[in-house]
């Protein structure tokens, strides 16, 4: 059909399928800010387009529909390489993060703003209701939109947008434009699949209908034979190599149980058969030719099944070990079904797959049975949480492809070189045949820390020779990207009745589902975040992992510690109640503070033997008394409603940053032959405003404009090495390396400006405008450089350095909810949330309170809503967003609001510590406790329904 | 998918047209065809775009509101009162909004339409080319006949509607639409619907009875009497039966001044 219309103001017309999307339609045209992130569901906006004047989602019409009408993207909103009014706003005001809806979201203010000039917070969160921003949550759309409301009669106009930090810097603990904020925001090519070379072949996965599963019989002839089919990829034509998905340092402490297409399936949506076409068409097409015989199993969904006494095995393999295999592993081989391949454990991790245990570790400090023998009083409660998902906005994506002998991944991935290690490993190949390039990262909060299908694709072009596109829908990351562990936490606490603790207990159970990813780690994790906040000298605690055959889970933000401190900071205010005692009397009478040793960190080592360590910096105090003054703590609020019912509740987190003694970072500083700077650092911006954070650090060191600093990062071929970012170390890691980095560069430029001026190192400095000032003379960075690589210099003026640390710095934190509960409907709305956070010294306020505002946002998610529902097969009943429960901007807390607590801490760069972990830590004990304040009663598993709150409250059986 | 689009001029033209295609959809905004969540639908469209039936006229007697007006509309539209306006916004999102159209909602009739169970507690009636039948036998003969528009009789009269949903996005578990006409003898009839448990929405007759007849005492009970939802991933059966009860009384209080 031929289509006439007008976009952005000009005239088209194309021949177009008249049913196929808009969406398609416009994407086809080149308009690839029009972005898909739900499939047609018309949940997350990242398809919205103007279409005569309204906001809709392009996925939800039809391309014929177009004829006749005028539409407008975002690049309707520029001409030329600056932003517009609005898109300005939105990056000034910290909203713009991983940014993949970001262009949806300049078209829908936009369009807000020329509807009403100066619209009502109704209105606002009204305009962006179709919005789903994983990144930040929602609160700062509404300083962007007062930002913007000034800026359109006033381009210039500037605002406070959050608090300053650090008067003696220029840039570190100031707001800063994010340096990648104008391309996001514009739609320009960014994303991965944006990166995709015409002509690539794309592959679908054949997945799994059974949660448990042999494939007896498989037949992929008819498939084969389909023109346009290149390549069927299944467990019998792909490499019998085992790995772990999980992109952490190696070796790692998780089992190598996934093999690319196994005989045996593990889960809901398991990988059956691979088909690599000529188009998605092809592709499904052959999808449908593939003939499978299954025999299906009994799935283990539970850990209660899994620990059971003759309970299924999950992965009833051949178990090796690099190294310490135990005594009787020959023995437990015996029974090895082959059809279940092979496991290879690097070292021990406590693990016994016989048994359907991935992970075990014990640990204590002092004697806990005297500790519980000394109390006054001992409770023990049971607490359980769900299966909730990452949700980024830009499901998991790669595209491969051929340079010469070469394979180059374009990947949307928080570990580079965890992907090149693994995939080439896989495929047989060194890593020097291997090229990873990060592109931007459209979300990822743990999920893309996880390698899950860049090894598939970058096979088939190693196979094929071709470029290969591979991108989950909505559904396919739904059901097989990774999740949050559900978890099964009892607490035993011991306390005098003064409050004071005698002893702390924590045996943590992980139902870690069909691969053992993480398995060791993330329930430690729980243990070694949450029980350090509270000083104590017994305790001891018991972790467990079991397979089983639920949706895979893996790393997420806050990885263990949101399950672990739920269940502590949930006991705690249990045990206050026991007492008498006001919850947070009972946190301040026991709470961590500046200057302690925590020895329970000795048997927390994540995977190595740990070390105590001393907290050098603990902004709790003053986060504690913020908070409770904010949110007038103490103070019964009474609804006009009878049936309303108000409580208050408090939790206090922490995290970590980084791994010190795991983790490590290395960054290249170069002096260019203008005196401009150049970045290079592995660190991988997963949208977080890494890159924005190196390069205000490298011009602070350098006394430089931050416009005059470039950065490349993430690219494994142009920058050093990096751990990846997860574990919160990207300000810490990535941070401290390119910050050593800048001052070795400056540490060369004043030894070169000696020697041209004839003047000592000493009497030499760093000043503004590029400049080094001695006592008799001055240069700029421009004829040093200049000198440096001439034919009579020393050669190009470069700082190299790593980051490596054994040095611990803990950021925390202090969250309060106030929550109305329905008495008669058990509907909970989130009246108040501040979350008062410790992150050292801010370098990114603005973007570090936006990353809080997310973090928290998608933990009272988890707490409230948010869900992963498999029947009693296994199979997923609500793979989509809309169902699954993310929440939107009409989710908000009534009143929401962020606090950066300063603190100055001796071993981050410029005294900071991380951010964005922690931040997810808070939500479900202050919520949970707040929901006891209101109504007496205590829910001891998130997500907290109306159901929930409506059996507790006896209204139903 | 769609493999086709036609784009009559009039409704005559379109009659015809629909009559001729043996595989045609009626296309108004296109958010539940369009829509995977609601299964993939295949045939030739017959979009209602140049058929002017998107206008909305209020007499003191009769609001009457055009196929095509969409569901931001009916919420910007002066003359469209606040209940209307509020189970409309149970589509949550805006973009939805500016392209899903009455019509489309009532054609559709999907589990969690935000529409019907009001529209059905009202006893509203549609007009299509052949006349104009009431809104209740139209969904059950399952018609495939053109709306043109919905009229709303004695649209002043008292109304509620309520949804309960885990997220404000998500769909509903249950949501309730009452309303009540009455005299100054008192209550001459109720009108109280349920969506979102079943496919199409539960009319509640026993409980309509209750309320005509002042047995307010019985209300609940007679809410949880009519109702056998299936346990699923938004709520066990119960759970969904003493919700709902809750839900129908809250609305009936509100149609009553609050004065149950």
């Amino acid at each position: 059909m031929k289509i006439t219309c007008r976009i952005n103001g000009v005239q088209k017309s194309h021949y177009f399928d008249p049913g196929a999307s808009l969406l398609l339609f416009l994407r086809s045209l080149g308009f690839n800010s029009v972005r898909n992130s739900d499939d047609q569901y018309g949940f997350s906006g990242s398809d919205t387009i103007i279409f005569d004047g309204k906001t809709v989602n392009a996925g939800l019409m039809a391309a014929a529909q177009a004829d006749g009408h005028a539409i407008e993207t975002v690049e309707s909103l520029t001409k030329g390489p600056g932003m517009s009014y609005v898109q300005s706003a939105l990056v000034d005001a910290g909203v713009v993060q991983s940014g993949y809806n970001a262009p949806a979201a300049a078209l829908i203010v936009h369009n807000l703003l020329e509807r009403i000039p100066d619209p009502s917070k109704e209105e606002i969160q009204d305009a962006l209701s179709g919005l789903y921003n994983r990144a930040t949550g929602y609160q700062q759309f509404f300083t962007a939109v007062e930002l913007a409301k000034k800026r359109k009669n006033d381009p210039a106009y500037s605002m406070k947008v959050s608090d300053e930090f650090r008067e003696n810097l220029r840039y570190v603990g100031k707001a800063h434009r994010k340096i990648d904020g104008r391309k996001l925001v514009k739609g320009e090519k960014a994303f991965v699949e944006d990166m995709v070379v015409p002509g690539s072949c794309i592959i679908k996965m054949l997945r799994s209908p059974h949660a448990s599963a042999y494939i007896k019989e498989i037949n992929v002839e008819s498939a084969e034979a389909l023109p346009g089919v290149v390549l069927v990829m299944t467990y019998k034509n792909t490499p019998d190599v085992y790995y772990t998905p999980a992109g952490q340092g190696f070796p790692e402490p998780s089992p190598y149980d996934r093999r690319m297409f196994s005989e045996k399936l593990h889960h809901y949506g398991d990988r059956v058969a691979a088909v690599v076409a000529e188009s998605e068409e092809i592709a499904l097409a052959a999808l449908s030719l593939i003939d499978v015989e299954y025999e299906v199993l009994t799935p283990v969904l539970s850990i209660e099944e899994a620990e059971a006494e003759g309970a299924v095995i999950i992965h009833n393999s051949v178990v090796s070990y690099a190294v310490g295999a135990p005594d009787d592993l020959a023995e437990k081989n015996k029974g090895a079904d082959m059809r279940d391949g092979r496991i290879e454990i690097q070292f021990p991790i406590g693990a016994d797959p016989h048994a359907n245990i991935a992970a075990s570790v014990s640990g204590s400090i002092g004697d806990i049975e005297r500790g519980f023998g000394e109390a006054d009083v001992v409770i023990e409660r049971t607490y359980r949480t769900s299966q909730v998902q990452c949700t980024p906005c830009e499901t998991h994506v790669v595209h491969t492809r051929m340079d010469g002998d070469r394979i180059v991944i374009h990947a949307s991935t928080q570990v580079p070189w965890h992907v090149r290690r693994i995939v080439s490993r896989v495929l047989g190949i060194s890593e020097s045949s291997v090229r990873v390039i990060k592109e931007r990262v459209g979300g990822g909060y743990g999920s893309k820390q996880e390698i899950l299908l860049e090894e598939v694709c970058a096979y088939a072009t190693w196979i094929t020779g071709r470029p290969v596109y591979f991108h989950y829908t909505r559904e396919e990351d739904l059901i097989s990207a990774v999740t949050r562990f559900p978890m099964k936490i009892r607490v035993k606490l011991g306390a005098k009745k003064d409050g004071t603790f005698t002893a702390m207990y924590m045996d943590m159970k992980a139902n870690n589902g069909p691969f053992g990813n993480h398995c060791l780690t993330v329930p430690m994790n729980g243990c070694s975040k949450s029980l350090p906040l509270f000083l104590c000298d017994n305790i001891r605690f018991d972790v467990r992992s079991y397979y089983s055959n639920i949706l895979p889970t893996g790393a997420y933000q806050g990885y263990g510690a949101p399950k672990g401190n739920y269940a502590l900071q949930t006991a705690v205010a249990e045990l206050a109640e026991e007492l008498g005692m006001d919850p947070l009397d009972l946190i301040n009478k026991n709470r961590v503070e500046e200057g302690v040793t925590l020895e329970i960190l000795r048997c927390l080592g994540e995977g190595r033997e740990g070390v105590p360590a001393e907290v050098m910096s603990c902004g709790l105090g003053p986060a504690l008394n913020e908070g409770s003054v904010l949110i007038s703590w103490g103070v019964k609020e009474e609804s006009p409603d009878p049936d309303i019912a108000i409580g208050k509740g408090v939790a206090i987190v922490q995290q970590g940053s980084g791994l010190p003694g795991l983790d490590q970072s290395n960054a290249d500083v170069k002096l260019l032959t203008d005196g401009s700077i150049m970045i290079h650092t592995g660190g991988a911006d997963l949208g977080t405003g890494l890159d924005t954070l190196c390069v205000k650090m490298a011009a602070e060191v350098l006394c430089m404009e931050t416009g005059r600093v470039a950065i490349l990062s993430g690219d494994t071929d142009n920058t050093p090495f990096d751990s990846g970012a997860f574990a919160s170390s990207g300000t810490f890691f990535s941070g401290g390396a390119v910050k050593n980095a800048a001052e070795e560069l400056k540490r060369k430029i004043l030894e070169a400006a000696s020697a041209v001026l004839d003047e000592p190192v000493s009497d030499l400095s760093l000043e503004k405008n590029e400049r080094v000032v001695g006592k008799n003379g001055e240069l700029d960075f421009r004829a040093i450089a200049l000198a440096s690589i001439g034919g009579e210099g020393g050669g190009q003026l470069v700082g190299q350095a790593s980051f490596t640390t054994d040095d611990a710095a803990f950021p925390y934190g202090a969250h309060f909810a106030q929550v109305a509960v329905h008495r008669k409907t058990g509907e909970i709305r989130v009246q108040k949330y501040f979350a008062l956070q410790d992150c050292g010294t801010p370098i990114n306020p603005e973007l570090a309170e936006g990353q809080i505002y997310g973090g928290v946002l998608k933990s009272i998610g988890h707490t409230l809503y948010e869900e992963l529902v498999l029947d009693k097969e296994g199979r997923c009943l609500n793979p989509d967003l809309r169902n699954y429960g993310v929440p939107m901007i009409t989710d908000l807390p009534d009143e929401f609001k962020v606090k950066l607590v300063e603190t100055d801490d001796p071993y981050g760069p410029y005294g900071a510590k991380s951010v964005s972990e922690i931040s997810v830590n808070g939500a479900a004990p202050a919520i949970t406790n707040a929901v006891h304040d209101a109504l007496g009663i205590w829910i001891r598993e998130w997500p907290i329904t109306s159901e929930k709150i409506l059996r507790a409250l006896g209204k139903i059986s | 998918m769609i493999h086709d689009y036609k784009k009559p001029a009039g409704v005559s033209e379109a009659v015809e047209l629909m009559r001729s295609l043996p595989d045609g959809l009626w296309y108004a905004g296109g958010t539940r065809i369009n829509n995977r969540e609601y299964g993939e639908q295949s045939g030739t469209a017959v979009s209602i775009e140049l058929l002017e039936l998107d206008r909305v006229v209020c007499t003191e007697k009769v609001l009457t509101i055009g196929a095509a007006v969409t569901l931001q509309e009916l919420i910007d539209h002066q003359y469209i009162p606040e209940v209307i306006k509020a189970a409309a916004r149970f589509v949550h999102s805006r973009n939805v909004r500016n392209i899903a159209t009455v019509g489309g909602n009532i054609g559709a009739a999907t589990a969690d339409s935000a529409l019907l169970p009001l529209l059905l507690a009202y006893g509203a009636e549609l007009e299509t080319p052949d006349g104009v039948v009431l809104l209740s036998e139209y969904l059950h003969s399952r018609s495939r006949d053109l709306i043109l528009s919905v009229h709303i009789t004695d649209w002043d009269r008292a109304a509620a509607v309520r949804k309960i949903s885990r997220a404000s996005s998500m769909p509903p578990v249950v949501s309730a639409a009452v309303v009540i006409t009455q005299s100054d003898a008192g209550i001459i009839n109720a009108g109280v619907y349920l969506g979102g448990l079943d496919p199409l929405p539960l009319r509640l007759d026993l409980v309509e009875k209750h309320v005509e007849t002042g047995n307010d005492a019985y209300i609940k009970a007679g809410v949880m009497s009519q109702i056998n939802p299936p346990t699923d991933s938004r709520g066990s059966r119960e759970y969904k039966r003493y919700i709902a009860a809750e839900i129908v009384y809250e609305c009936i209080d509100m149609c009553r001044g609050g004065l149950l």
